[in-house]
């Protein structure tokens, strides 16, 4: 059985690029294994694959043969794509850039053989690891509330069937019903996106059931983009959305999955859906491979993204702890190019360039009002540090919100094929 | 502000492209050593955004344009001038060295699609 769940794809392609490598006939090619297909994993094994002509052995282990983006899948919810419209292959990573993926869980890092061995049990050896996990949940950070009631009361903040589930659940919502969303704490996967959520549900809700009521349970005192999202709220959906905050007892709430309740400093609040994004750490392979310190994240050298254990091991997106740079796949992305280049330079001789970083981040309120804050970084002995950022102004002219809106729109389509080719 | 003439050239082409960057300004940077590794490198942080296919929505195609237009542009945004707020944080933080790099590499470039 476990035999079944393993494939390998793209060994043609990867032949092909022995070729192209005379340098390295005669010795072993050095080989890079990244573990997890997003922004930060795919990036970093198509950036050293690309620009290293085959030199780099390079594998994408990667259980999932469809990667569904979770970056836009508000836009889903909201009804402004189709869920295909996230839908992403491998394909071109193996038949273009002679990627062997591996389509199996990586279960086990030994760091001291340099060895991976996945559910299946094929053992992967590796000069340079790459762990991109992403993030995992906090068990017991929602009282009440386990994956095991995912199915009832959905997390939907990774990409795929939990959003699908999320949205059915809203299309059938009763007419006149209450959406309540539980916001994580700090530090979490893209800190505006439990806001452009509400903005969502809110936009098709006002369309399909527009008496329905939308609860936000914050355990934040303030939260990203927030003046932007409440005067866009006002504006658009008034009197629809409710935000509970700490003072009112919602950093120690209760939720009951059987009873769909949510219960907040002793008062119970019935609900008709239930998005509950609990507290967040990096997957659970980071800490299992013994890198992740005790807040669940793990560190890295700000100019090259190795980790501060092991200096044959990458962490780069939602699981690093590098400073300043929010959790997010724009992010995620651009750490990895800077990455890429330093592997290639450790495992090729190939010219080290200086990091750079940035991350710009688009949040839509209501069709084409999309809010957009950013900034630049630099990588400091500390921590990766913003060296400058912006932020939309509040009552802007309609013209821009609509301008950045389109501007997301090239954005989507960049990025994800600068991560799958 | 008086546009020279090729910057008002520019400022047609790319819509929303900054002026304020004279010729002489341009010259110079476009006369500066172009390396096209180092401009390879650089120009990954662009193509998050800058689609590669040569499409556009909202954000022009940077693939095959001449590089006395990026150059422009570019000089432009560093001196603060042009409305988007993501170019003008980009464009703070690149030298003279990285524009030319920019320019020359993008100009080698044809739309992947």
């Amino acid at each position: 059985m476990a035999q079944t769940r393993r494939r390998f794809l793209g060994t043609a392609a990867t032949a092909a690029g022995l070729l192209a490598a005379p340098a390295a006939i005669g010795q072993a090619k050095p080989k890079l294994v990244v573990i997890g297909g997003g922004a930060g994993g795919a990036t970093i094994a198509r950036y050293v694959a690309k620009d290293s002509d085959g030199a780099v052995e390079v594998t994408l282990v990667e259980p999932n043969e469809t990667y569904h983006t979770c970056f836009f899948s508000n836009l889903y919810v909201g009804g402004f794509r189709d869920y295909q419209d996230l839908s992403f292959g491998y394909d071109k990573l193996a038949s273009d850039y002679g990627i062997a993926l591996v389509a199996d869980r990586a279960a086990g890092i030994d760091r001291a053989a340099r060895t991976v061995t996945t559910a299946g049990g094929t053992v992967l050896a590796y000069d340079r690891l790459v762990l991109a996990p992403g993030i995992d949940f906090v068990e017991g950070a929602v009282p009440g509330w386990s994956e095991a009631d995912a199915e009832v009361m959905p997390h939907a903040y990774k990409g795929g069937a939990q959003v699908r589930l999320l949205k059915s659940k809203i299309d059938e919502m009763p007419p006149g019903g209450v959406f309540g969303l539980v916001a994580p704490p700090n530090p979490s996967r893209c800190p505006p996106a439990p806001y452009e959520r509400v903005s969502m549900v809110a936009h098709f809700l006002a369309n399909r059931n527009p008496t329905a009521k939308i609860l936000i349970f914050d355990p934040k005192e303030t939260y990203a983009k927030q003046a932007l999202f409440e005067e866009g709220w006002q504006a658009h959906y008034p009197g629809m959305i409710t935000r509970i905050g700490p003072d009112f007892g919602a950093d120690r709430i209760e939720v009951r999955p059987s009873a769909m309740e949510i219960v907040v400093d002793g008062i119970v609040e019935k609900v008709d859906v239930a998005n509950i994004i609990p507290a967040q750490r990096a997957g659970k392979i980071a800490a299992e491979a013994g890198l992740t310190t005790e807040a669940g994240w793990v560190p890295v050298d700000p100019y090259t993204m190795t980790t501060r254990a092991d200096e044959f091991v990458t962490v780069v997106g939602d699981a690093a702890e590098q400073g300043d740079m929010p959790k997010s796949a724009f992010a995620a992305n651009s750490q990895a190019k800077v990455a890429a280049n330093a592997i290639r330079a450790a495992l090729t001789g190939a010219r080290a360039f200086p990091a750079r970083y940035a991350n710009t981040c688009w949040s839509l309120i209501d069709a084409d009002d999309s809010v957009k804050v950013g900034a630049t970084y630099e990588p400091t002995d500390e921590k990766i540090a913003s060296v400058d950022s912006f932020i939309s102004q509040m009552g802007e002219d309609p013209a821009v919100r609509k301008a950045n809106y389109r501007e997301s729109l090239d954005w989507y389509a960049g990025i994800t094929a600068d991560i799958f080719g | 502000m008086l546009l020279s003439p090729r910057a008002a050239m520019i400022g047609a082409c790319l819509g929303a492209a900054p002026a304020g960057a004279g010729d002489a300004e341009v010259d110079r940077v476009l006369a500066l050593p172009a390396d096209l590794d180092y401009g390879a490198y650089l120009s990954a942080e662009c193509v998050t955004c800058h689609r590669v296919s040569g499409h556009a929505e909202g954000i022009p195609a940077l693939v095959g344009r001449a590089p006395e237009h990026l150059v422009a542009s570019l000089l432009a945004y560093r001196a603060g001038n042009g409305a988007d707020p993501v170019m003008r944080a980009i464009a703070a933080r690149l030298g003279d060295e990285e524009i030319a790099a920019l320019a020359a590499h993008f100009s080698t470039q044809a739309p992947a699609e």
